[in-house]
C-alpha cells in the first residue's frame, strides 16, 4: 500500500446533463507508485480531467461514479464524508489547475490563503510560528523576495508567480500525491519550462506520486516517468514513457504523435485524425475508435478489446496488435 | 528588408503606445508601449509570422493592419497605398482585400446566423447587387472547399465542433479572394488532431487562391510549419527576422535561442539532449521596459554595453536579421 500512494481501480464517471447521460469515464485502472509521475494525456472530451477530480473527490455535483475506488494511501477518497473527506484533500492530495487566477481568492492575501491552510489543514495555532511555515513554502516554490508575495494579492503577481504560489498552496501540507491539471497551458514557453523544472526538482525532493495531465505530449515527454493515452473516456495504451512516445502500439496513440508539428524538423505535410469523438452518450460494443481507425478488424466493432501487456509495463487495448502478437 | 518589387504589406517603423489614465480627470500618467518601432514586409504569396511570448505586441501589431487600432506613429502601406490614411473608397477595397481569422471561433461567429449566411455576409456587404442565386453557389462551393458538408451549412454555429467552426471562419475570411489573411493564433484553441487539418487547409487554399498571410503564434512547432518568414518579438520589438528554415536552424538571438530551446516535443531522446538555455525572471511590463537591450537583465550573454545601448536590427547575414550586441561587435 506504501508504495502505491494512488490506486483508481474500474473508475466509470457518468455526467446527467439536459442533454442525456455523458458516459465521460469507462472503466479506467491505473495506479502511482511513489515519487512516480503518470500522465494521463489525451484530447479535449477524453475524460482526463474528470479522472483528475475524482481523484481530490471534488467531482462536480451532476457527475455519478457509477462504479469503481479512487485510494489514496489505501483509503477510498470516493466513499468518505465532508468531514473525513477534508483530512485527506489538501492534506494527502492536492491538486493544481491550468489557471492560477482562478483559483485564488481574489480578496485575500498570498499569505491569508496560505496561512489558513497552515491552521486549519497542519493545525499550527502560533502565528509566528505559521508565518514561518508559509515563508517557507514560498521560497520552497522559487518565489523571489516571500516576505513581499506574503503580502500581495494575487491580482499583483503574474501568471508564472501565481502558479508557483499555487504550487506552494498545494504542497505546503507535503501532500503524497499532487494532481496537476495542464498547470502550464497557459503559461508561455519559457515559463512553462520553469514550471515544469520546478516541478520536476519538488517531486524528487518530497517524494511526490504525480498524476500529470496534459494535451501536450511535448510535456508528458519532459515530466512523466509512463504515459497513460486516454481516447473518449478509456485508457487505449499506457507504458514508459519512451515506449509510448517512441514505438506506440495502439493506431490512435500513432496517430496523436504523427499530428503534432514540431519545431525541430520542418514536416512535409501534416498527418491528422479523420472524423471526430464518437457520441459519448452512447454505449459502443466494440472499440470505441474503431469509427476513426484505418486498421479496423472484423471483431472490432463487435468485441471491447482489453487492455493487455504486450511487453512487461507497456498495456494496449487494440484487437489487431494482440493478434498480432499471437 | 524584403524586396520592395513584391511585397503587399509593409510595415514601416510603426508604434503603438497605450496611455495609462489615472484619476477622475484621466491625466495620462505613462504608457504601455505594446509595439515600438517595428518594420517589416510580406511579399506576395508568402506567409509571415510574428511569434512571441504575451505582451511582446504582436497582437497588436495584427490590429493595426487590420485597421482595429490607429498606430500611434509609423506607416502601413498595402499594395503601395498607405492604408493609415484612406479615403471611404479606398477603406472599403482595403477590408475587401485583407481579412482575418481569430483563435476562438465561437466568439468570431454570430451565434444568431446560419452558417450559410455567415459566409454570405462579405459577399451582401461587398458586392450588394449579386443575385442571391450566384451568391448561394459561392458559398456551397466554399463550403466543400474548407471541407464542411452541405447539410452544416443550416446549422448554427453552436451546432460545430471547434474544428467545423473554425472552417467556417476560414471559408468568410476567403470568399472575398483577399489578398492577404491576418491569422491571430488560428488554432490555439484547438485540439493537436484538428489543428493538423486546419493548417493543412491554411495551406492548401494559400496556394490555390495565391494568399499572403500574416501569422500571429506563440506556438513555434505550428509556425515552422506553416511560414516562410518568422519575426521574433520581445517586448513590442523584433529581436530577429530570418526565413524559416535559416531562423530554426541557425537561431542567432539569445532569446529566439532560449524559445527554441524552451518548446517541449514529443520526442523524449530529444529532449533530454538538448541544451536548454533558461531564461531568469519573466518578461518585465512594457510601461517601463529595461534600457538598452530589453532583454539584458534575463539573457545569459548579457554584457556591460547591453544594459546602455539598444542593439538595431542589422542584416548579420543575407537575409537573416538580428538585434543583439553579440553579433554587431564582429
Amino acid at each position: 500500500m506504501a508504495e502505491k500512494p494512488l490506486v483508481v481501480e474500474n473508475l466509470t464517471i457518468h455526467y446527467y446533463t439536459l442533454h442525456g447521460i455523458v458516459k465521460a469515464v469507462r472503466n479506467v485502472s491505473f495506479e502511482v507508485h511513489r515519487g512516480e509521475s503518470l500522465c494521463l494525456v489525451g484530447e479535449s472530451g477524453s475524460g482526463k480531467s474528470t479522472i483528475g477530480l475524482s481523484v481530490l473527490g471534488a467531482l462536480p455535483s451532476n457527475a455519478r461514479v457509477v462504479s469503481g475506488r479512487v485510494l489514496i494511501e489505501g483509503t477510498n477518497i470516493l466513499e468518505l464524508d465532508e468531514e473525513n473527506l477534508e483530512s485527506i484533500r489538501g492534506r494527502k492530495v492536492s491538486i493544481i489547475f491550468q489557471d492560477p487566477a482562478a483559483s485564488f481568492n481574489p480578496l485575500f492575501t498570498i499569505g491569508q490563503v496560505l496561512s489558513d491552510i497552515v491552521k486549519y489543514k497542519l493545525g499550527i495555532d502560533d502565528k509566528e510560528e505559521a508565518k514561518r511555515v508559509v515563508l517557507k513554502a514560498l521560497s520552497e516554490v522559487g518565489l523571489p523576495d516571500p516576505e513581499r508575495i506574503f503580502n500581495s494579492y494575487p491580482h499583483e503577481l503574474s501568471g508564472g508567480m501565481l502558479q508557483r504560489a499555487a504550487i506552494a498552496v498545494a504542497l505546503v501540507t507535503r501532500p503524497s500525491v499532487l494532481v496537476a491539471d495542464e498547470p502550464t497551458t497557459m503559461l508561455d514557453v519559457t515559463l512553462q519550462a520553469q514550471i515544469l523544472d520546478l516541478l520536476q526538482s519538488l517531486r524528487q525532493k518530497l517524494g511526490l506520486s504525480m498524476l500529470f495531465i496534459t494535451h501536450n505530449l511535448g510535456v508528458a515527454a519532459i515530466v512523466c516517468d509512463r504515459v497513460a493515452v486516454m481516447y473518449a473516456g478509456s485508457i487505449v495504451e499506457y507504458g514508459p514513457t519512451d515506449k509510448i512516445l517512441l514505438s506506440p502500439k495502439h493506431p490512435y496513440t500513432k496517430k496523436l504523435i504523427e499530428c503534432v508539428p514540431r519545431s525541430s524538423i520542418r514536416a512535409g505535410r501534416l498527418k491528422y485524425i479523420p472524423g471526430s469523438l464518437p457520441d459519448l452518450r452512447r454505449d459502443y460494443p466494440g472499440c470505441i475508435f474503431a469509427p476513426r481507425c484505418d486498421e479496423v478488424l472484423e471483431e472490432c466493432t463487435r468485441v471491447k478489446p482489453k487492455l493487455v501487456e504486450v511487453e512487461p509495463g507497456h498495456a494496449v487495448a487494440c484487437h489487431r496488435v494482440l493478434r498480432a502478437k499471437g | 528588408m524584403i524586396d520592395e518589387m513584391t511585397s503587399i504589406l509593409e510595415v514601416d517603423n510603426l508604434v503603438k503606445y497605450f496611455p495609462i489614465r489615472k484619476g477622475i480627470l484621466g491625466r495620462v500618467v505613462g504608457y504601455v508601449r505594446a509595439v515600438d518601432g517595428v518594420s517589416f514586409s510580406i511579399r506576395e504569396n508568402e506567409t509571415f509570422s510574428l511569434v512571441g511570448e504575451s505582451g511582446s505586441g504582436k497582437t497588436t501589431i495584427a490590429r493595426c493592419v487590420l485597421g482595429l487600432l490607429k498606430p500611434t506613429s509609423g506607416k502601413i502601406f498595402f499594395m503601395g497605398k498607405d492604408v493609415t490614411r484612406l479615403s471611404k473608397e479606398e477603406a472599403k477595397w482595403y477590408r475587401r482585400n485583407v481579412q482575418a481569422v481569430f483563435q476562438n471561433p465561437f466568439l468570431s461567429l454570430n451565434p444568431r446566423m446560419k452558417v450559410e449566411d455567415i459566409v454570405a455576409e462579405p459577399l451582401k456587404v461587398h458586392y450588394k447587387d449579386m443575385p442571391k442565386e450566384e451568391v448561394k453557389k459561392h458559398v456551397y462551393e466554399l463550403l466543400e472547399k474548407v471541407g464542411l458538408t452541405a447539410d452544416l451549412a443550416k446549422r448554427s454555429p453552436y451546432d460545430l465542433s471547434g474544428g467545423q467552426a473554425q472552417r467556417v471562419a476560414i471559408a468568410r475570411a476567403v470568399i472575398l479572394k483577399p489578398k492577404l489573411i491576418v491569422l491571430d493564433e488560428p488554432t490555439s484553441a484547438l485540439d493537436v488532431s484538428v489543428q493538423a487539418q486546419i493548417l493543412n487547409l491554411l495551406v492548401d487554399l494559400k496556394n490555390e487562391l495565391k494568399l499572403s498571410y500574416l501569422m500571429i503564434s506563440h506556438d513555434l512547432s505550428v509556425v515552422r510549419y506553416i511560414s516562410d518568414w518568422v519575426a521574433v518579438m520581445y517586448l513590442g520589438k523584433i529581436v530577429e527576422l530570418a526565413p524559416t528554415e535559416e531562423l530554426f536552424e541557425k537561431p542567432l538571438h539569445p532569446y529566439t535561442q532560449a524559445l527554441l530551446s524552451s518548446v517541449p516535443e514529443p520526442d523524449p531522446y530529444l529532449m533530454r539532449k538538448k541544451k536548454r538555455i533558461v531564461l531568469r525572471g519573466e518578461p518585465p511590463s512594457a510601461v517601463n521596459p529595461p534600457p538598452g537591450c530589453r532583454l539584458h537583465p534575463r539573457c545569459p550573454y548579457a554584457t556591460e554595453v547591453c544594459g546602455k545601448i539598444e542593439p538595431k536590427l542589422v542584416e548579420y547575414e543575407r537575409d537573416h536579421w538580428v538585434a543583439c550586441h553579440l553579433y554587431a561587435r564582429k
